[in-house]
């Protein structure tokens, strides 16, 4: 067993902490772990994909899971795949994409791994269709505070399946996941965009879209005025039987670090502008699905100042009424986001934690300013007066008393994570700042 | 005899030898997994076959606490192997130096496993690789064999012995046109304390297992990974050495 210190920072760079760290390579492991862990508990951390402090432990333990990546059996048949959890879901793309098969979900990064996408219940591009990731699971192993392995899906210990989902592995550590990957129904999908003029020429396409496209996202300029708001650009897709031109050319990957200047500067309004006005008002092409997956993959360019990530989901009645709130006050107090992005989302009913409804999911990512943090609590109680509900699993500034009021089913994962964690054995920074005020079985 | 080869993996449970197995399986290869725990074998050969079900995966038990056995066990790959047969080695234990003054049997130990086990298994390859006239010998080595460091230099000695061998084996295996390539890794946050900083990382085993096969492939006799491990052991090995003991006094 062994331990080492590590600075630990999150993907936003916007929290940082000094943990004890693990990184077992066997799922046998993980309990003779657990024994030897001391005050503040522990908390798992995949890929670190989220942004605030959801896998950060300050002054406690951290396992990282990443080499817990082995896939024990798969059925072609069923399509039914049993595997630890550190396996990315890129990889699980690389391997079965070529046999014929995909993951229900489509989430803009490949870089989760399975656990981690399961305990923050990551949405996709497909959110309007299949709802999250976790819905494809059949179950999973959860290693608990005592050591002991318990098998939870929907059907069978549903209790703890539901808080295991979306709980940012605030209950137990999963350590195999069975989930059924989908026939893909072709190779290729028609990739359209179009641009929208404003808010309600978006709401009315997305009615329609909704029923029609297999997956879909809008990109919104911010920088529109007040009489512009919600336009942006329309991306939709669908499996078709085309086929798809093949290319000599394509984009170079970029991953590094870039100055904040540099950020600033590509997340100006007036290169917003230019990007609406320079697409095409209708544009259709045929790609590769595995291309046309995790998009936000091909460029990862985090600011070293840090990054807040703002995920808000709005029902279909009360959500256009609130993005055109949001969106407005942005466009007037000139705070810019650099990135501006709304999905259309299905009631999560399978975690007491589940933060998407029937509606849309806006999410907005903001360069670390000064006054910012105040700015996105506002949002975050605006929010709160339209029936949103923040999503946890890149949320930075939530409070104790917006969870009572956003999440329904708090209370039955309290009851659950005092059933199954009594002593807070799993903790996290994230934990800690929300979880505070709860009492300890 | 087409180009496809049957990889012998030795440490095939450890993370780098799971990972290395898959690199090899992916390009179409087969593999031989060879290591102690016949659970942990079991899971990365299924592994392999949940991963690329056209490849043929076999286990075979490796006893490093009787080295007379691995003859027997070279002969058992050569027997099982239907291609050309190259070996990756990763065959390692670490102890602290901690643990080390305690237990003088644990420096045994990591002697037996990193040096003899590795020395006897090659040397009862070295005469079928040669009868071929062709593969590769990939063998995992350590940047802790460069120089002694103060948390795992009983460590590092055995790899360093092992890297002095290795140079002689590259030699002798050349002239049957058989490359022997020595990794030597950075750190595998195995063992040791150490602070990571966010631009110190534990090395990535998929990446590693990726280099590893792209040097053996180019016949290349050493390289460092990552590249930049290199300066460090250039700065420790030759630049710190000049400098006297800080606890030696002028007379």
């Amino acid at each position: 067993m062994h331990w080492y210190e590590m600075k630990v920072g999150s993907r936003g760079q916007t929290n940082s902490g000094v943990s004890q760290v693990c990184r077992p390579e066997r799922v046998a492991d993980i309990a003779k772990y657990l024994e030897q862990v001391g005050k503040n508990g522990i908390i798992v951390r995949g890929s670190g994909c989220s942004y605030a402090d959801q896998a950060l432990n300050s002054d406690g333990a951290v396992m990282l899971s990443k080499r817990l990546d082995c896939i024990r059996s798969f059925d072609a048949h069923t399509g039914e795949l049993i595997c630890e959890p550190g396996i990315m879901l890129k990889t699980i793309t690389e391997i079965y994409a070529p046999q014929g098969f995909m993951l229900a979900t489509a989430p803009d990064s490949g870089q989760y791994t399975l656990g981690g996408a399961i305990a923050a219940n990551i949405i996709g591009l497909n959110g309007h269709k299949r709802m999250s990731l976790a819905k494809s699971v059949n179950w999973i192993d959860v290693v608990l505070a005592d050591g002991t392995t318990v098998r939870a899906s929907e059907k069978e210990n549903d209790t703890l399946f539901k808080a295991i989902v979306g709980g940012q592995g605030l209950v137990g550590i999963i350590s195999l996941v069975s989930i059924t990957l989908l026939k893909r129904p072709q190779e290729n999908v028609l990739v359209e965009k179009r641009r929208v003029a404003n808010l309600d020429e978006l709401m009315n396409t997305l009615k329609s879209v909704r029923k029609t496209a297999d997956f879909c996202s809008v990109w919104i300029d911010t920088s529109a005025k007040p009489d512009a708001v919600g336009r942006g650009i329309l991306k939709t897709a669908v499996f078709t039987k085309e086929i798809a031109p093949v290319s000599s050319f394509s984009l170079p990957k970029i991953k590094m670090m870039l100055p904040h200047l540099a950020l600033h500067v590509a997340s100006m309004p007036l290169l917003k502008n230019l990007r609406y006005r320079m697409a095409a008002k209708e544009s259709a092409k045929i790609e590769p699905y595995e291309k046309f997956l995790y998009s936000s993959d091909t460029v990862r360019v985090f600011s070293t100042k840090g990054i807040y990530q703002l995920q808000i989901s709005f029902s279909e009645a009360e959500g256009p009424q609130a993005i055109r709130r949001i969106l407005t006050e942005l466009a007037q107090t000139r705070i810019d986001a650099c990135r501006a992005e709304l999905t259309l989302t299905k009631e999560d009913s399978i975690s007491y934690l589940g933060s998407v409804v029937r509606g849309y999911t806006l999410c907005l990512d903001f360069f670390r300013r000064k006054g910012l943090e105040d700015f996105l609590k506002h949002l975050i109680m605006v929010a709160g007066e339209h029936n949103g509900r923040v999503s946890l699993q890149d949320d930075a500034l939530l409070e104790h008393r917006h969870l009572v009021t956003m999440y329904k089913n708090l209370e039955k994962f309290v009851k659950a994570r005092n059933t199954f964690d009594p002593q807070r054995k799993f903790d996290s920074d994230f934990g800690r700042r929300l979880f505070a005020g709860e009492k300890k079985a | 005899m087409n180009n496809k080869r049957t990889w012998v993996v030795l440490g095939g449970t450890c993370v780098i030898g799971r990972a290395f197995a898959r690199e090899v399986a992916k390009a179409g290869n087969d593999v031989v997994l060879l290591g102690k725990d016949d659970d942990d074998l079991l899971l990365s050969a299924n592994d392999i076959r949940a991963r690329y079900p056209d490849v043929e995966v076999m286990t075979l038990p490796l006893d490093t606490g009787n080295l007379e056995s691995l003859a027997k066990t070279a002969e058992q790959c050569e027997e099982a192997a239907k291609n050309i047969i190259s070996v990756f080695s990763a065959l390692e234990t670490v102890y602290t130096q901690k643990e080390c003054g305690k237990d003088l049997g644990k420096i045994k130990n990591m002697f037996q496993i990193n040096y003899f086990s590795q020395v006897y298994f090659l040397s009862a390859m070295a005469s079928v690789l040669q009868k071929q006239g062709c593969g590769e010998i990939i063998v995992l080595g350590s940047a802790a064999g460069e120089y002694g460091m103060p948390d795992n230099y009983a460590f590092g000695s055995t790899k360093a012995a092992l890297h002095v061998w290795l140079q002689g084996f590259q030699t002798q295996m050349a002239q049957s046109h058989v490359s022997v390539t020595t990794i030597k890794a950075d750190d595998w946050d195995t063992v040791g304390t150490r602070r990571y900083s966010f631009w110190q990382k534990p090395i990535n085993p998929q990446a590693c297992a990726e280099a590893c096969l792209r040097y053996a492939q180019k016949g290349v006799k050493t390289r460092y990974f990552p590249w930049y491990t290199s300066l460090s052991v250039l700065f420790r090995r030759f630049l710190l050495s000049l400098n006297k003991s800080p606890h030696v006094k002028d007379a």
